[in-house]
């Protein structure tokens, strides 16, 4: 089963080459599963800068490093929070898999216990580390499990065309999926040109909260499709609650990455 | 402001949609909200003042020296009316540094420093206590080792160090490496709980099998409350004619190291530890010395004990299911009849304090984070004295509980916290609420309440049970 890996671990990137001339007039699932397998490349290594800001426009600052890298359709993946001070040397590792009826494994270092944790994360609605972005936005989501349509097929966004795609959880499974999401739909900008997440719209069940996502600094990187810039807001009743935004610098895609870089040991040790 | 500004003009800004209608019932317009072509005035993100400067972490991380700590102040008071008092006034603070040697090798040291000044403002009616210079103040070194990486799959660790095995979050099973903080009960952060120790850490990988040796160099013991203090350990004991003196530990020889070794094998959505150990017991016996000037004399000493344990976790959907269990070779366990042992006129090297004892620890518990933000934990313990004499200080089946709840709020700046420990059906509990408010990156304030309630006389925490408490502890990073 695909994943949508839409934010840290694989940034928002889209293969060279691809355009919308390549598939002809394409169903809403077809281009969701263009997106989901453009090419991101096998590894991924970036530094990113995880802005917290609240309603008051306070911020919130993390420097996180992320390392990423493809086992064929799994994936693993490791990142270290490298400031604040009080969360420093933390580390989060999870193995995807692309097996559904494989669960993802999970950890979490904490070097305060000097402990690695297994965490259960079935859950994937909760908050990542305090930001706007969850679990799953992080680890992904399983495409099957949901069902898109076009709500317009053509919609030019900031000069470029997009296809606009609402997902809802297939009515078999819609209790599992948004337990374990927290989305009861999504709405998806896809540009047309290089299969891009450019915008996105989710409404989360608990608090009854919509949340916007923004993608921007698009350029190649290493031949690649990347955003270096992504935002995520949270709004109650028309109002900002808190936003996000994560700043990505040093991206490295099909760098040599160590197998044992993926390893509790690994995040024991820290960077 | 512009960003505030922007609401007032707009309460209900077209750009953002009332997420109190169900979603699946509207309209395309609807839906497209907030994301009109070229956003214009109602672009949700137009106000989003990100400017950060990007730092270039590769320097930071590349960077061979590294320093930082906090500073803390912590503050207790004890509410009970019969021994109101101000318990601690304790400014604490912590360095840690950090030196990659090369890619393969990095040296690790911190310590704190701390001063309790409650002791001088309590002191002329509050505190009687002679041994309480360990915890008034003290300059303490914590981590001090090497650590390398021998190959892609290799890997050592030398010098004082934490080494934290097992499942459970709060049970001592097979987690045998570290003895622990002991001197308040229920007070004590998990952060804190384990005490380093030097050792030597041998670790291997072979794909989903890990493999870690481990030698005990130090054997300072669990740290135990002293004469005086409010969680006094000996308090059932202390009376004008017994007299404890300082706890005496294992030397550094040869023949004290102490030895272990788990084996872990990792498989999806789970893993199994397999753990052997012969160390010191991290819980002191008594030792009796004779009569001196007419008063009884004790020692704490600690003495070997053998370990075989398994644990093991499990992930199912949003739960984690934790197991353990050891059996423990020759505990030293306390006789309740020594006193009249001594009474009766035997020598002293024919009194007999303690009895070498065989147990076995088993522990279930289940981690629960299907609620948003919200952990569950619950762990219950057994400890199983095997062949029990009516003699011994302890019951043949002893209970304990744990149960914590913690919730994140407002993105994680705000964490509540219920931790409850219920030991053996009647003999009391253990309740604390916290809340931890992170004010900014670097300062968090916690402010909470501990509850120690117990009815029975017989039990271990029923000394303790007027000691109820409100503490804060504010922390600044950096």
């Amino acid at each position: 089963m695909k994943k949508i890996l839409v934010i840290l671990m694989g940034c928002v990137v889209a293969a060279l080459g691809i355009t919308s001339t390549s598939v002809a007039d394409p169903t809403a699932f077809e281009v969701v599963k263009k997106m989901d397998t453009r090419e991101d490349g096998d590894t991924l290594t970036t530094d990113t800068l995880m802005i917290l800001i609240n309603k008051s426009n306070q911020k919130r600052i993390r420097n996180i490093k992320n390392i990423r890298k493809d086992y064929g359709l799994d994936t693993k993946g490791i990142i270290f929070f490298l400031s604040p001070a009080d969360v420093r040397n933390t580390a989060y590792m999870s193995y995807d898999f692309d097996d559904e009826v494989k669960e993802d494994d999970s950890w979490l270092y904490l070097p305060a216990l000097q402990k690695v944790k297994r965490i259960a994360s079935s859950d994937k609605s909760g908050s990542f580390m305090g930001s706007d972005f969850t679990y799953s936005d992080i680890n992904g989501i399983q495409i099957n499990d949901w069902e898109y349509t076009f709500v317009k097929e053509t919609f030019i966004l900031d000069g470029v065309d997009t296809w606009v795609v609402q997902g809802l959880p297939k009515s078999k499974v819609k209790d599992k999926v948004i337990e374990e999401t927290g989305y009861l739909k999504t709405m998806m900008w896809i540009r047309k040109d290089n299969y891009m997440l450019v915008k996105g719209k989710y409404w989360v069940k608990q608090g009854q909260k919509i949340k916007y996502f923004k993608a921007g600094e698009i350029k190649k990187t290493d031949d690649i499709w990347t955003a270096h810039e992504l935002t995520m807001i949270t709004t109650v009743k028309g109002k900002v609650e808190h936003s996000s935004v994560l700043k990505f610098s040093n991206v490295r895609y099909n760098t040599p990455i160590n197998d044992a870089t993926f390893t509790t040991r690994s995040m024991e040790r820290g960077l | 402001m512009a960003w505030l500004f922007w609401f007032i003009l707009t309460p209900a800004p077209s750009g953002i949609a009332d997420a109190t209608a169900d979603p699946r019932n509207m309209g395309q317009e609807e839906m497209l909200d907030g994301f009109e072509e070229g956003f214009k005035e109602t672009d949700p993100f137009s106000d989003i003042d990100t400017s950060v400067p990007i730092q270039d972490l590769s320097q930071a991380e590349n960077s061979a020296f590294r320093i930082g700590g906090f500073v803390k102040l912590e503050s207790e008071y004890a509410f009970h009316k019969e021994d109101e008092k101000l318990s601690k006034l304790k400014p604490v603070l912590f360095i840690e540094t950090e030196y990659k040697i090369n890619e393969n090798y990095k040296a690790k040291a911190s310590g704190q420093a701390f001063y309790d000044a409650a002791y001088d403002i309590e002191a002329k009616d509050k505190y009687t206590g002679s041994n309480l210079d360990d915890e008034k103040n003290g300059i303490e070194l914590k981590d001090l080792y090497l650590d390398g990486k021998l190959g892609d799959f290799f890997s050592v660790r030398l010098g004082r160090q934490i080494i934290a095995w097992g499942d459970s979050d709060y049970a001592r099973i097979t987690d045998v490496i570290n003895p622990r903080d002991l001197t308040q009960p229920g007070l004590i952060d998990l952060e804190d709980a384990r005490l380093p120790v030097a050792a030597l850490r041998l670790s291997a990988l072979f794909e989903s099998w890990s493999v870690e040796v481990v030698t005990l160099h130090e054997h300072p013991g669990s740290r135990i409350s002293g004469k005086g203090s409010d969680f006094d350990y000996y308090t059932l004991l202390r009376n004008p004619g017994i007299s404890i003196n300082d706890k005496h530990t294992p030397d550094f020889g040869f023949e004290d190291t102490g030895v272990a070794l788990k084996v872990t094998h990792g498989f999806n959505g789970g893993d199994i530890s397999f753990v052997a150990a012969d160390t010191f017991d991290d819980q002191p016996y008594l030792r009796y010395n004779g009569i001196k000037n007419g008063i009884m004399v004790f020692t704490p000493e600690y003495d070997r004990v053998a370990t075989l344990g398994i644990s093991s976790s499990l992930v199912k959907g949003s739960s984690l299911f934790k197991v353990e269990t050891a059996f423990i070779k020759d505990k030293k366990i306390m006789r309740n009849d020594f006193l009249s042992q001594i009474s009766s006129g035997l020598a002293a090297s024919l009194v007999e304090t303690v009895s070498s004892q065989d147990r076995i620890l088993a522990l279930a518990g289940i981690e629960y984070t299907g609620f948003t933000d919200l952990r569950l934990s619950f762990e219950a313990q057994m400890i199983h004295t095997l062949n029990h004499q009516s003699y011994l200080s302890v019951k043949e089946n002893e209970y304990i509980s744990y149960f914590q709840a913690t919730k994140d709020l407002f993105n994680e700046t705000l964490e509540l916290d219920l931790f409850w420990v219920y030991m053996n059906p009647g003999d009391g509990n253990i309740i604390r609420l916290s809340g931890t408010w992170d004010i900014f990156d670097a300062l968090s304030v916690q402010a909470g309440i501990v509850f120690y309630e117990s009815v029975n006389a017989a039990s271990d925490i029923h000394p303790y049970k007027d000691r109820d408490r409100i503490f804060i502890r504010v922390k600044y990073s950096f």
